[in-house]
């Protein structure tokens, strides 16, 4: 199976008043063609700041400084990281596309649902909007009417706008009162493609909701609607940063149920980060626990809750409240990652440690089919 | 950080009540440190700051400076702030060695009248500004911790209070109670107060709701204690920062008002009022520079010491920039 | 056995303003009619999704919010709530009946009598962030139940600090530092340390859990299960987290919509649901084992607005198995079976 995402020895630093924080510490993952990666970890592991270094999005005081991010694309394998920044928005929002945590907070509250998700396809399908409307032009220009000449006019510049869409006379268009009233007929093309994607998102109503604004709508709507902004230009990778962590537990299960059918139908590719175990098993077909910046194991769903091999990942399992046993817990503190331990950063807290754990850092193995682990314990990891 | 010799007493197990008192501020140093090293981050907030001591050591060591009751003074004085003159010339006369500064119209000393004026300056800015703000804080904090009626009747007022037109109240004050600095004073204070009120009352309303306040209600806190000790700590920041920027305007307006002879008096030492003396001269040529332009070299600085200096309490107090 | 705290018919209703004069126009019914009883000792669980009204409840019961009508029993022998219930439905607003309120009924206390009633009573919040003022040393914190409430003075105020503080796992070191300067579980602790230092009877936990990891998730909650048999709490552990409820409550409620839908020990509850919205919610939790893949949705739909809530029982237009009776009568709350109880047309009558 081919590999859409191939991340490879990434590190990002933070470089703070208190000092120069190793958010991620040499990160190796791959994503493979249609298959739902999940990336479970605690807060402050880094799964976060990865997914925002795929679309090289890491806020400041944070720099991505090394390892590689190859996206598979027709033309073959992309480096994310040394692209130019008018390469990577072309790709933000058609070839990888991200939704976060908290819906109300990605969404604007000054504009309605339907100005929101047109965005999307004003960016980047801008040209099939043109043909559309100019197929709808030659449709009005064959009847007979006074505003033969107008509709002439607007034939002329959506001509130019499906040349050349950036064009610095159409900018200068844009922004003339009545003049502008051309890009109504753009926007109701993009209307009618919202309204057919927010049907798909299973939003009842679809027409009234375009024209809601963000403060009408509850939780589990609003994180439909950031779907929809997501999955509007079709990418082939989806990266959902815990969509699910907010909501109520019968809307997660709505949501769960949506994503599920979604990715049979847009066939994309996902990377879901959470912490909740229990999500993962429902969603996932294969699984990354992450630990203070470095991925510790990875392996398919089934194996993983069957047979982890990682002593954090079997802790983790373990912590999972279990009615009338003792909860288990894990000795100790995520590390401070301004000065993480030395070796293997899980040594601290590890049951299993050995001496070589403190001083060496493993590197992650195939140390079973399809099984990767950094750990000293298992043979292959430690060279 | 320890002091020699009080190791020993460590391991006796005794505590000193000094070491007590060094651990109990430890950490309002390391905040007070962080924010230091904000500060010396940001050019112009060290131009500020230093400005504003500059003229903060210049008003404390004034009578060193520009003693009162000089030996070549025509009047008696017995007042500090009224300026010495070595005649009654009408024409100004620029700088000697007797005179920086120069004279300025019947022949009041610059230099002692900028020097002292620094002390009125600093006089009006910080009185207004702390009176406002007691009125102020007061009125908006029992506004907006107590909403319902109260806060409609005391925004009410406030809104009133607002569109009061302020050189009207102090020509009005300056009629009746004649021709002082005070009563320009009490004017702007007057006009001053609402807007700290709007102020902290959008500020409290933000913080009674967080939950460290229902939690010392919960605790059985009074509503007094709440307010001094949760509310008011949180959110008196966004004023910090504007009452350092109006001490810069204020200082403006009070010289304006003196400028047009509402303010202080002929004799006294306020830049304002300085310029004020300068109106003939100013279109008389170039000649007599230094009657306006000097006094106004100082005005110019110490409002621009001050907006610096709000600029950069800011910056440093901003709560998504704080924390690193 | 007589009750610790009992709720008898309590409401809280907040007003909803509008028009030009800000006039009522109606009421956000957060809980509605809810009667429970809670032993002493035990952990009481309370579920729901968000707007059902469980953390008002909570809130509520000691009294950080003004109940709207009905009963608080703290402690309360049984004769004197059955004395008031029947001055009640004999409609006397007589001085006896005030009398016997002013001194039993935690929703009539005023001024001092309540301040002193919340030396037994805390709660504990959901984010911790947002619960300790940040302006505030540690020792400052938990220091202040004890000044507000005038239990213990200088030295003494200190050293109980410091013990409640080694209570909860933290040390004198941690006295003089500032809240951002931890992590968010000690935070939590030390936010339950401030609740445990007058040494309440009653804490109500309000979601303790859901802001932290999973791994100090069960540091805490085996923090909360040592302090209660260790001191003798009663807890009220509010939290949407059904897992985490099952785990450490006795009995569990569920709440929908300001209403208290069912309740029962929680082994029986979690094994047999009979309500169906208890049935749909608990059918939706995740199950951490791949092998346990759920294909059906259980619940449709969202939650109705507490402002206008649907007329008879309030899950009907989203129940499948809804009768002509659920549309008109709201169904009661009895006891099925040994303690278990339900609020269903379709079971109990």
């Amino acid at each position: 199976m081919k590999n859409l995402l191939t991340l490879k020895d990434l590190v990002v630093k933070f470089y703070t008043y208190e000092g120069v924080v190793e958010a991620i510490d040499g990160v190796n993952l791959n994503l493979r063609d249609g298959e739902t990666l999940g990336l479970v970890g605690e807060t402050g592991c880094g799964k976060s700041v990865t997914s925002l270094a795929v679309l090289v999005l890491v806020p400041a005081p944070g720099k991505i400084e090394g390892g590689s991010a190859l996206l598979a694309t027709k033309k073959g394998n992309l480096e994310l990281l040394s692209q130019k920044e008018a390469v990577l928005q072309k790709i933000r929002g058609d070839d990888i596309s991200m939704i976060f945590q908290d819906p109300r907070a990605s969404l604007n509250p000054v504009f309605t649902v339907a100005e929101q998700v047109s965005e999307v396809f004003f960016l980047h399908r801008k040209e099939e909007l043109c043909k559309r409307v100019l197929a709808g032009l030659e449709n009005d220009l064959s009847k007979r009417s006074w505003k033969r000449l107008i509709y002439k006019l607007e034939r002329n510049i959506y001509k130019k706008m499906s040349e050349n869409p950036n064009s610095w006379r159409l900018r200068i268009l844009s922004k003339i009162p009545i003049v502008n009233r051309y890009q109504l007929r753009l926007k109701k093309e993009a209307g009618k493609d919202v309204v057919k994607i927010l049907g798909l998102m299973k939003i009842p109503d679809p027409e009234r909701v375009a024209e809601m604004y963000p403060h009408e709508l509850s939780g589990g709507m609003a994180q439909r609607i950031v779907i929809a902004m997501a999955l509007g230009c079709n990418p082939g990778l989806l990266i959902a940063d815990e969509p699910t962590t907010n909501l109520d537990v019968t809307i997660q299960a709505q949501i769960l149920a949506l994503i599920r059918e979604l990715r049979e139908e847009f066939k994309s590719s996902v990377l879901y980060i959470t912490h909740d175990l229990g999500v993962v098993a429902e969603l996932c077909d294969r699984v990354a626990v992450m630990y203070a910046g470095n991925v510790v194991e990875i392996a398919d769903v089934m194996e993983i809750y069957k047979n982890p091999l990682h002593p954090y990942t079997s802790a983790l399992l373990e912590s999972i409240p279990r009615p009338g046993k003792e909860f288990k817990t894990i000795e100790g503190e995520v590390p401070s990652l301004i000065s993480p331990p030395i070796g293997c950063r899980f040594n601290p807290r590890c049951t299993k440690a050995t001496e070589l754990c403190s001083q060496q850092k493993p590197t992650l193995e195939e140390v079973e089919k399809d099984h990767f682990v950094m750990c000293h314990l298992y043979p292959g990891s430690s060279k | 950080m320890l002091i020699l010799g009080s190791g020993w007493r460590d391991q006796m197990g005794v505590k000193s009540r000094f070491q007590e008192f060094k651990v109990g501020i430890d950490p309002t140093v390391k905040e007070i440190k962080f924010m230091l090293s904000r500060v010396r981050k940001s050019p112009l907030s060290l131009i500020g700051t230093s400005i504003v001591v500059f003229y903060a050591v210049i008003a404390l060591l004034a009578p060193v400076l520009a003693p009162p009751n000089p030996s070549w003074t025509v009047t008696q004085i017995s007042d500090p702030f009224a300026i010495p003159r070595e005649k009654y010339q009408s024409t100004p006369s620029p700088p000697s060695e007797l005179h920086p500064f120069g004279t300025a119209e019947w022949n009041y000393d610059l230099f002692y009248g900028c020097i002292w004026g620094t002390i009125t300056a600093f006089r009006v800015g910080l009185y207004v500004v702390f009176g406002s703000l007691a009125i102020g804080l007061f009125i908006g904090v029992v506004a907006g911790y107590y909403g319902g009626v109260i806060d409609e009747l005391m925004m009410r007022f406030t809104d009133v209070i607002f569109a009061f037109p302020g050189l009207i109240l102090a020509m009005a004050l300056v009629t009746a109670f004649g021709r002082s600095l005070d009563n320009v004073m009490l004017a702007l204070l007057l006009i001053g107060w609402p807007s700290y009120t709007r102020l902290i009352r959008g500020e409290i309303l933000r913080i009674k709701q967080e939950d460290y306040v229902e939690a010392a209600k919960a605790v059985g806190c009074s509503d007094f204690r709440v307010i001094i000790r949760h509310v008011l700590p949180n959110s008196i920041y966004p004023i910090v920062v504007v009452a350092s920027l109006d001490i810069g305007s204020l200082v403006l307006s009070a010289a304006a008002l003196s400028f047009l002879g509402l303010g202080a008096p002929e004799y006294f030492a306020d830049w304002g009022q300085l310029i004020s003396t300068s109106q003939n001269w100013m279109l008389k040529g170039w000649d007599y520079w230094y009657t306006f332009i000097i006094p106004g070299v100082f005005i110019f600085t110490f409002v621009l010491g001050w907006n610096l200096l709000g600029d950069a309490f800011r910056d440093i107090l901003d709560p998504t920039l704080r924390r690193r | 056995m007589s009750a610790f705290i009992e709720t008898v018919g309590l409401k809280k209703y907040f007003a909803v303003t509008g028009g030009v004069f800000r006039r009522k126009v109606g009421d956000v019914r957060a809980v509605d009619d809810v009667g429970l009883r809670m032993m002493k000792g035990e952990c009481f669980g309370l579920v729901g999704e968000s707007g059902c009204g469980k953390t008002t409840f909570g809130k509520t019961v000691i009294r950080l919010h003004k109940p709207t009508a009905g009963h608080i029993y703290f402690n309360a022998p049984d004769d004197i709530k059955e004395e008031i219930s029947k001055l009640e439905s004999s409609s006397q607003n007589s001085n006896e009946l005030k009398e016997l309120r002013k001194r039993y009924d935690l929703s009539a206390f005023k001024g001092q009598r309540l301040k002193s009633a919340r030396k037994q009573m805390q709660i504990v919040y959901q984010d911790p962030t947002t619960s300790l003022n940040p302006r505030m040393l540690i020792k400052d914190i938990v220091g202040e139940p004890l000044i507000v409430q005038k239990l213990l003075k200088g030295e003494e105020r200190r050293k109980r600090v410091i013990q409640i503080l080694n209570r909860v796992g933290l040390t004198e070191r941690h006295l003089y530092r500032y809240p951002h300067e931890f992590s968010g579980g000690q935070r939590q602790r030390i936010a339950i340390a401030r609740a445990l230092v007058t040494n309440p009877e009653f804490v109500v936990l309000d979601e303790p859990t859901s802001s932290v990891d999973v791994s100090v998730r069960a540091q805490l909650l085996n923090l909360f299960q040592d302090l209660q048999k260790e001191l003798g709490l009663t807890y009220l552990f509010v939290s949407h987290d059904l897992s985490v409820v099952e785990c450490i409550s006795h009995r569990v409620g569920v709440m929908y919509l300001g209403k208290l839908v069912e309740l029962a020990p929680t082994a029986e509850l979690y094994r047999e649901p009979l309500h169906p919205y208890a049935h749909a919610l608990f059918a939706s939790i995740p199950i951490p084992d791949p092998t346990k893949r759920r294909r059906r949705l259980p619940l449709k739909g969202e939650v109705p607005s507490p402002v206008n809530p649907p007329p008879g029982c309030r899950f009907n237009p989203r129940c499948e198995k809804a009768l002509e009776i659920c549309r008109r009568e709201e169904p009661k709350l009895v006891d099925v079976r040994n303690g278990h109880f339900v609020a269903c047309h379709l079971i109990g009558s």
